[in-house]
């Protein structure tokens, strides 16, 4: 047998005879929400269940977290009845808000679920017999404890126990490795009514002890900010980090899977979601993903997330499970499979498919029969909260209709004539006869005498690379057009930002010049486009920073920078030159007013670095 | 490995004010809060005046003041943990947040302790050790800040339903902190036993339940803040402290 630990960031595995003194079925190592549904399902549907938490206090990031309204997901399951809490509404100011109710609950729940708790425990390291985990090593308030279990979940959020085990893993984006932003979920009260408001800090690696906890004072220090909005009441006790490792699963899930419709035909269960990003840097994402996003417009697009087994099951390894946002997922996927009602969903069915494997006498969940699993999981609620639902515009907030989406060329043409026509630039993005897309297309540019129609028709023939588009997607950048589109209900794209987007990927050396203009020249922040705001824009807009002047810059930046590649200019000339410009304060200065440690500001010296990097790199 | 003069289980105003004066100090806290002594379980509102005597003590306490923690109300305790992190961000410290204590062996002129953190476990070296964390207490309680919905708070009524708990103005207008005596000593149950029993106080609403238990000893540990009631003067302790180490 042995103990794997991490030592100073590296994997040991030493020998060892644990001195057992606890034994369970399955043990759930995190009492947030993932591992409090996964620990009490388990334990109702008959397992003997320990669960450990390293703090005092349970609740993970609802609770602790203050991150208590949903943002997505889908509903049905067990977590629905906690989140009732009628009974006390009038002893709080805010039920909904306030975590304490829900923690109670939690609370109420993990007792009559039979589930042992132990908190202020934190795992040191786990026991292996070969490739099977067999127990954990726990550090409590008595000391050292070494607990065995047929299944150990670890639901952490950020793998900490993957992490021991030397599971192969990556962290962030391809690009720079960087991870959605974090919150410090802050509340105070005021003129009565109690206010929580995410604060997006920046940057955080939560492996790395001393960027962790530097990143989260500062993130309390710029709390400063809410002092004068009322009467200030707390920081949360966990900061509301979004996305951990990503771990080399037996199955992946990404988000090409996703956008392309690819699904799993025996899922654990399913998510639901937008591919929520909270980063602005939008030119610094993958292909696909920039597509998706930026020129498609379909930012908030919802998708109906069939996930597998195989993403919580680390590639082999047997008897240890993964339950929460640390999934083998990528990073673009994770912003839609991380939402915390799917979070109690998957621990729940996850408590199901554990308990299964013990009655029948193993450790892989995915041997569980598919069809008492499903019908046991459907039977609670919280297997697949949407069956009627794939692709689709979905406003919950303004309480509009659901509306599906179908990305199929010949059924999205006619949207190439409106406002909202995100769905047929990724039904030609995506099509498998590209020829016969573009003829269709260009037929339709063609025949309109409508330069809206034309731009609509040049965005779609771009995508699929088609020089045709050119002519037009130049018209555009060169004046600064200031149309933005009006299929998503917030962060809807300026058709210049995806006009210069789409001449990164098709543009020529005659490019440079407008792009260099936008880049280089320290008047282009005062042309009209980045100080013209319609109010039915709905653009979620910083107050830190000129967002849209953001956003065509560093789309700009990003297109420079493709043209030197693909065309084989100087990139030494285009280094230099971005050097200068990003090593100049007025540089930063046109874009944000923010100090030097705020998000704002460090989310563009970021870019700047990383833009740096990739043309060094290759 | 990293080699430090001292070490401190346990972040606090004085563990900050010791490693304002030894630079070569490590302070490693469990929780992911800087304040454990006064912010986190909402302690000190009515915490008595205080006029620093260095010249980072007299920083502290500008800066304090300059966010209104510290003004002629009293104390926004709510607020601490926002200015205590303002001030390290401006003087930055070694500080390992969500990191555990381990273990400790001897060695040579001092003793190589094992941290368990994000990180997973790392050994570093220290001088001495410093453990700011008392093991029994005396009296224990957890503070409810609540509204009372425009009226002076009634302590008839509150101690009727939480007896021999304690209850004070909590900064703002209109609201109050009750330090809530409990059954229970797990936090979690005992969230969960207030909560029950506030909706005999009808009226009064619940803005905010600490996260720990506010916890009294007979004998507080050094650099625990525990002792004082001024976050400023519990700072200046740190400081001295580390100072008085030096000249011996």
């Amino acid at each position: 047998m042995k103990l794997y630990t991490l030592i100073d960031s590296s994997v040991s595995a030493a020998d060892a005879a644990p001195d057992f003194s606890l034994w369970c079925d399955i043990l759930v190592v995190g009492a947030g929400s993932g591992g409090i549904f996964a620990a009490t399902t388990a334990a109702e549907e008959g397992a003997e269940v320990i669960l450990v938490e390293n703090d005092t206090s349970i609740g993970g990031m609802r609770v602790r977290g203050n991150v208590m309204p949903y943002y997505y997901g889908a509903p049905g399951g067990a977590f629905e009845e906690l989140d009732s809490r009628a009974e006390w509404r009038d002893m709080f100011i805010s039920i909904m808000n306030q975590p304490e109710p829900l923690q109670a609950k939690y609370t109420e729940l993990i007792e009559k679920s039979g589930a042992r708790l132990m908190a202020d425990s934190a795992p040191l390291g786990i026991f292996f017999e070969e490739k099977r985990a067999v127990g954990i090593k726990l550090l409590t308030k008595e000391g050292q404890v070494d607990v065995s279990a047929k299944i150990i979940i670890d639901a952490t959020s950020d793998g900490h126990l993957i992490r021991m085990c030397g599971v192969k893993y990556r962290f962030g984006r391809e690009m720079d490795g960087k991870t959605a932003p974090f919150t410090v979920r802050t509340q105070y009260v005021s003129n009565g009514k109690y206010v929580s408001v995410n604060d997006d800090s920046g940057y955080i690696n939560q492996y790395n002890e001393e960027a962790f906890s530097e990143s989260i004072i500062r993130a309390h220090a710029n709390a400063e900010k809410f002092l004068k909005k009322g009467e200030f009441l707390s920081l949360p006790t966990q900061a509301g980090i979004r996305e951990g490792l990503s771990f080399l699963g037996e199955d992946t899930l990404r988000y090409t899977d996703l956008c392309f419709g690819n699904f799993s035909d025996k899922p654990m269960f399913y998510a639901y979601s937008d591919l929520d990003k909270h980063g602005h840097d939008r030119a610094l994402d993958d292909d696909i993903y920039q597509t998706w996003m930026t020129v498609a417009n379909l930012a908030t697009v919802t998708v109906n997330i069939p996930v597998p087994f195989g993403c919580v099951i680390p590639k082999g390894i047997d008897g240890l499970i993964t339950a929460g946002r640390c999934l083998s997922i990528d990073t673009y996927a994770l912003g839609a499979v991380r939402m915390n009602r799917d979070m109690h969903r998957m621990g729940e069915c996850i408590g199901v498919a554990t308990a299964m494997a013990v009655k029948g006498g193993f450790t892989d969940i995915r041997e569980v029969d598919y069809g008492i699993y499903s019908e046991k999981v459907t039977a609670r609620g919280c297997f697949n909260g949407y069956p009627d639902r794939t692709f689709g515009f979905d406003n919950n907030r303004n309480l509009t209709p659901y509306k599906p989406l179908e990305f199929n060329i010949d059924k999205t043409l006619e949207l190439l004539c409106t406002e909202t026509p995100g769905a047929a630039v990724w039904s030609c993005y995506i099509a498998k006869d590209k020829e016969y897309a573009k003829s269709k297309v260009y037929a339709l540019l063609e025949d309109s005498e409508d330069s809206f129609v034309k731009y609509n028709c040049a965005i779609a023939l771009g995508v699929m690379g088609d020089e045709r588009a050119l002519p037009y997607l130049r018209e555009i950048v060169k004046k600064r057009d200031h149309y933005y589109y009006k299929d998503c209900r917030r962060s809807n794209q300026h058709r210049s930002a995806i006009a210069i987007c789409l001449l990164g990927r098709i543009g020529t050396k005659d490019d440079v010049n407008t792009l260099s203009e936008i880049v280089f020249d320290e008047n282009e922040i005062n042309k009209e486009l980045y100080h013209v705001l319609k109010p039915e824009y709905i653009h979620h807009i910083e107050g830190d920073r000129n967002f849209l002047f953001f956003d065509i810059f560093t789309h700009a930046v990003g297109a420079l920078v493709r043209i030197y590649k693909r065309c084989h200019l100087s990139k030494d000339e285009l280094y230099s030159h971005l050097q200068k410009l990003f090593a100049d304060e007025a540089t930063i200065r046109r874009i944000t007013h923010t100090k030097a440690d705020e998000p704002a500001y460090i989310e563009i010296a970021t870019f700047f670095d990383s833009i740096l990097e990739s043309l060094k790199n290759n | 490995m990293k080699k430090f003069k001292a070490l401190i289980i346990g972040s606090s105003f004085s563990a900050i004010g010791y490693a304002e004066h030894n630079k070569n100090t490590l302070i490693i806290e469990a929780s992911e809060i800087l304040d454990t002594s006064f912010y986190l379980p909402m302690r000190g509102f009515e915490g008595s005046a205080y006029a620093p005597k260095t010249e980072k003590g007299r920083e502290l306490m500008g800066l304090f003041s300059k966010l209104g923690i510290l003004s002629d109300r009293g104390m926004n305790v709510n607020a601490f943990e926002i200015g205590l992190c303002r001030y390290v961000e401006r003087n930055p410290k070694n500080i390992y947040l969500k990191c555990r204590f381990v273990e400790a062996e001897r060695a040579d002129g001092g003793y190589t302790v094992t941290l368990l953190h994000n990180g997973g476990l790392e050994r570093v070296f220290a001088e001495r050790i410093i453990d700011t964390r008392a093991v029994s207490f005396t009296e224990q309680s957890l503070a409810v800040i609540f509204d009372a919905n425009g009226e002076e708070s009634n302590t008839e009524k509150i101690t009727r339903v939480f007896k021999d708990s304690e209850q004070k103005k909590a900064f703002y207008e209109g609201r109050y902190v009750i330090y809530a005596k409990t059954e229970s000593t797990d936090i979690n149950a005992a969230k969960a036993e207030i909560i029950n029993k506030w909706k005999n106080l009808s009226g009064y609403r619940i803005l905010y339940i600490a996260p720990v238990f506010y916890r009294v000893y007979d004998e507080y540990p050094q650099l625990s803040d525990g002792a004082f009631d001024n976050p400023i003067a519990a700072f200046e302790y740190g400081i001295r402290l580390a100072r008085e180490e030096a000249e011996l």
